[in-house]
């Protein structure tokens, strides 16, 4: 089946999440990384979640009285989807080697 | 925070909770956690704002939401007819158009205002059968003139659909 090439707003997150791979983030950290909106933000990570490009947990809150938050980060098969579609790409074209004749 | 704008955002997430469907509660919680440690007075009404947006985009998708948008949108059209039914029948200087239009009138506020309040099936399944039986009549012994026939005709049958399409809603949504 083809894969729908995700959207730009996924491409941040995803990009934002490779900055750090094995690390947890919060959703309002990544909000603040990616300047999401948290009504497309929340989406995008069910989203990712449902695919198996995220593992989630709840981590206990580090204020004392907060309730415990919901963390994710990739997992290995959503690392790899990162890297594929949101790592960032060198711009620099291979120059041709100009040789001189002998 | 603006001591208006924090409850109002403290209402936007309690009610994205509520509504979230059940299989997504993990996201209302989440949410409602990830509220509690925004700290920026306008950061958390925005945050509470996309909650409640997400929510309502789950709950429009789910049964139980696309069930209460039918019957919304079956009460409005209800209402739309009654209103055509009473300016239809304030133009006409024919007694049984007129005697028509006003009924349908009426039976059209009670559809709307049975889906609105009244739960059992049995009531709509009545509903149909008296609008389709009053419609029956008129169309077959009281008009003369055939556009006003054609119009009642219209008139119930349409409301027959609606009200069936009521029936069916409220079907899916006991089995839901």
């Amino acid at each position: 089946m083809r894969t729908r090439a995700p959207s730009a707003a996924t491409v941040k997150l995803l990009a934002a999440l490779l900055q750090q791979p094995q690390a947890y983030r919060y959703g309002y950290e990544l909000m603040k990384t990616t300047g999401l909106e948290s009504g497309t933000l929340y989406p995008i990570l069910a989203r990712l979640l449902e695919r198996n490009f995220l593992q989630a947990e709840w981590r206990p809150a580090r204020e004392e009285g907060r309730p415990p938050r919901h963390a994710y980060r990739l997992t290995n098969t959503g690392a790899a989807y990162a890297a594929e579609h949101a790592a960032p790409k060198s711009r620099a074209r291979p120059t041709k080697q100009k040789t001189r004749p002998a | 925070m603006n001591r208006v704008l924090d409850p109002v955002a403290r209402l936007c997430v309690r009610w994205a909770v509520a509504i979230m469907p059940p299989a997504q509660s993990v996201w209302a919680n989440a949410m409602a956690a990830e509220f509690e440690a925004v700290h920026a007075g306008g950061d958390r009404l925005r945050f509470a704002l996309g909650c409640l947006s997400f929510a309502v985009s789950g709950w429009a998708r789910s049964r139980q939401g696309l069930v209460w948008i039918g019957r919304g949108a079956i009460a409005a059209g209800l209402w739309a007819m009654s209103a055509i039914g009473a300016y239809v029948a304030t133009g006409l200087d024919h007694a049984p158009g007129l005697i028509l239009f006003a009924a349908c009138g009426v039976y059209s506020i009670g559809g709307a205002i049975a889906l609105c309040s009244l739960r059992a099936l049995q009531s709509y399944a009545i509903l149909v059968g008296s609008c389709v039986g009053l419609h029956l009549l008129a169309t077959t012994g009281w008009f003369t003139r055939s556009y006003q026939a054609a119009l009642a005709l219209e008139a119930g049958a349409l409301m027959a659909v609606l009200l069936v399409a009521a029936t069916l809603l409220m079907q899916a949504a006991r089995d839901a």
